[in-house]
Formats: structure tokens, sequence, C-alpha cells
């Protein structure tokens, strides 16, 4: 079992008073509760916190965490003799806690308390109330085209569960959904009855995705819109001019009206993403204005003839 | 463990609706804590008595956050109600940002 500083994650002493455990929480979790930081890692950090703060906020589950005595973060170690039974009125002294995490193992003890689990049942009572299982949250990332057409998605998670030993113990399990067209970047999924096993006969927690599509080389994702830079020439720009671009579904042709400026946005209707109960999202294509990177003797020629019979002040506005 | 079977799936948006039993299975929230922040305008329902009460299915996540918001920072009722106005912006603000920054030449 490696062992986790709960203390020093919560930047609090051993000797910490009940109140400076709750502010320290606090402080730390309005800094990095994903809902409102910004900060790197917030999740993970927000995650750890709260475990030690579940821990530390419990008189007896901090009594239990302080007899395992001082190691450091990370350290392999082994409960002193005793441990187990010390806390345990259910007979706990032959539970394998090898390979369990810190967390898991005290968690194991708020369910032991509620009746769930053998063992580590600090009020001594085994009732056996149904109890739904957790609820779990996991990222799915998906490219353009797998959003766009649909997609098969196998998630390798890892859940805690509660095994015959009456122990919670992560556990590897592998989801299979079917991802219709109509998801996008932040799309929320809901997958009934794949959360955590339920306590009890109590039915599952429910498994939430939330939908991240990785970066598409050409086209950019708002909601069900997909955005393309389209680069057209000057001359295009000022003399119109019928021009192809891509889409999810191959080319087409694309009208750019004489007096175009760059910026402009072009709709191409019902080409952008499926939504799940409605039309389709839209392309939009947004001129660039682009000059020859190298231009040749003739070109310059001409763009000086231009120059001389042209009038055309831009910047009028800030003489 | 290998799930073989594939599991549908429930978008959580607008263009679904959730009943008022699920919504407190998929909230946590009692029923008299749900009223509480019908009440405050968190969260809007559809429907003309509290039974018959219909919800976007975009407004259960919503309602889990401010389960956990509660519970994180010992909340009331009218302090959840305002963090979650305030989160909702913050959504739409960034939901503006990504569809402008779409919009920017590279």
């Amino acid at each position: 079992m490696k062992y986790k500083d709960y203390y020093a994650l919560l930047g609090v002493e051993r000797t910490a008073s009940e109140d400076d455990i709750k502010k320290a929480y606090r402080k730390l979790a309005r800094k990095y509760h994903p809902d409102v930081s910004k900060e790197k890692d917030a999740e993970e950090k927000f995650k750890a916190m709260a475990e030690a703060y579940q821990t530390l906020s419990d008189k007896e589950k901090r009594a239990a965490y302080d007899q395992l005595g001082r190691h450091q973060p990370g350290e392999d170690f082994r409960p002193p003799p005793g441990w187990e039974t010390q806390f345990s009125r259910g007979g706990a002294d032959d539970i394998d806690l090898s390979g369990i995490d810190l967390g898991d193992l005290f968690e194991s003890l708020s369910h032991g308390r509620r009746g769930g689990a053998r063992g580590f049942s600090g009020a001594g009572h085994h009732e056996t109330f149904a109890m739904p299982g957790q609820d779990f949250e996991a990222t799915a990332n998906l490219s353009l085209e797998d959003a766009y057409r649909g997609t098969e998605l196998n998630l390798d998670l890892s859940m805690p569960e509660m095994t015959p030993d009456g122990m919670v113990r992560r556990v590897p399990r592998t989801v299979r959904v079917r991802v219709p067209k109509g998801a996008t970047d932040g799309q929320r999924l809901r997958v009934r009855g794949k959360g955590g096993a339920g306590f009890n006969g109590g039915p599952p927690g429910d498994l939430y995705l939330n939908i991240k599509l990785t970066a598409h080389p050409r086209f950019r994702v708002s909601g069900h819109d997909l955005y393309l830079e389209l680069p057209i020439t000057p001359w295009e720009a000022v003399l119109g001019a019928s021009v192809e671009v891509p889409t999810m579904e191959g080319r087409v042709a694309l009208n750019i009206r004489p007096g175009s400026k760059a910026g402009q946005k072009l709709r191409i209707t019902g080409k952008g993403l499926a939504r799940p109960h409605g039309h389709a999202g839209d392309l939009y294509c947004v001129l660039n204005i682009v000059l020859p990177a190298a231009p040749g003797d003739r070109e310059k020629a001409l763009y000086k003839e231009l120059a001389e019979a042209s009038s055309f002040n831009p910047r009028e506005h800030l003489a | 463990m290998t799930d073989t079977n594939i599991t549908p799936l429930q978008f959580l948006d607008d263009s679904t609706r959730i009943a008022l039993e699920d919504m407190l299975a998929m909230s946590g929230f009692s029923l008299r804590e749900l009223i509480d922040l019908v009440e405050h305008g968190a969260i809007e329902p559809e429907g003309s008595s509290t039974e018959a009460w219909t919800f976007s299915a975009r407004t259960t996540f919503i309602a889990r956050r401010a389960a956990g918001l509660r519970t994180e920072f010992s909340l009331d009722t009218s302090g959840t109600s305002l963090v979650l106005g305030l989160l909702e912006r913050i959504d739409e603000l960034e939901r503006r940002m990504r569809e402008l920054e779409c919009q920017l030449l590279r």
C-alpha cells in the first residue's frame, strides 16, 4: 500500500485542529475546484485534497490514519500489527491490504459504517440496506470524423468496487458505448447503469461522459458548427470567384461575391455536425485574403500600375 | 472485466427532457432541496405542478454541480443558487469565446 500524506496535501500540521483542517480545505477547494479553477491539473489536485479532507475531517478515520505512522508520500508501507483489528469490530484482521489504495481503504471504512462492508465497522453495526452505486465521470476523446459519423468506443476505466472480502478496491472495467452522431466538444452524455456497482442490491450508478474533440488540422468546432479558414487571392476578393471548398462529406463549390472582405463568413447550411434531435450545424468559411509570398516581376508591375491608377485611400479617416 | 454489450447513451442537452424522479436520482438532491433551488431560480423546470415537472437534460448536469458545490463548500441554497448563476454565465462566455476564436484568422 502506498502512503499518502494527507496533512501535507492540506498544508496543515499533524496537530491541526478540526477547524484548521476545515479552513485549509475550504481555501484549497476554492483554488482547485474544477468548476472554478483554471490551474493546471486542478481536478487531480482537488480529488487528492478531497480524499485527504474526507479522512481528516472524520475523528475516527483521522485516528486510524494517525495510527499508520509517518512515511514518505508514495512509500510502500504496511499498517502496524493489529491496526486492522483495532479499527474493526467485524474480524477484519485477515484482510489482504496489499495493493489497495489508501483512499479506497478509508472509503471501505465509510461503507463498513453504513453496513455495506465486512469489517472496518467502527460503529459495529451491520445493517444491510440497499445503496445505489457511485456515479463516475470520464472524458471520451473523439476525432472530428468519429463525432461526425458516430462511433463505438471502448472505455477503459478503473472503478472502486466492493469486492467479496468487503473492501473497496480498484477494479479495471471496459465499457463499450455507441456514440451516435450529434456529439460535439464539451457535450455531456449519460451511460445509464455503467457507474459503480450498487451495494446490498442497490442499483448501479451511472457513467457520465464528457466529450473532448481532438484538434482537427482543417476545421475548428464551435457547438455543432464548423469553421474553415478559406484563403483567397486579392483579385478573387475584388472580382468574385467560384472556389472549391472541403467539407466533411467531400468538396463543394462556393461562390465568392465581388468585393468580399477578409474575415467575412460564408455559410454552407447543414454541413456542420449533426444535432441529436434537430437540424445539423453549418459550415462557415472565413475568408482570408492572402498575398503571394514572392510575387514575380509581372505581378509587381501590375500592382504598381494598380497603385498609380487607384485613388483608394483606406486611411482617410485617420488623416 | 469487459462489458461486451454496447450501451446506448443519453444526450444531456436541451433537446432531452428528464422527469422529476430521474432528476432526483441523477442530482442526488432531495425533493425539498430541489424545490428550494427552483424557488431561487437556479433551476427552471417545465410543468404545472411539482409532480409534473420535467427538466432539460442539460439542467441535470447543473444540478449535479450544485450538489457537489453545496457539499464541498457547505453552501446554503442562496449561495448555491448564486454560484450556479455565475457558472452558467462563465459557460456561456466560454462558449462565445470559442465561437470567436474559430473566426480568427491564423
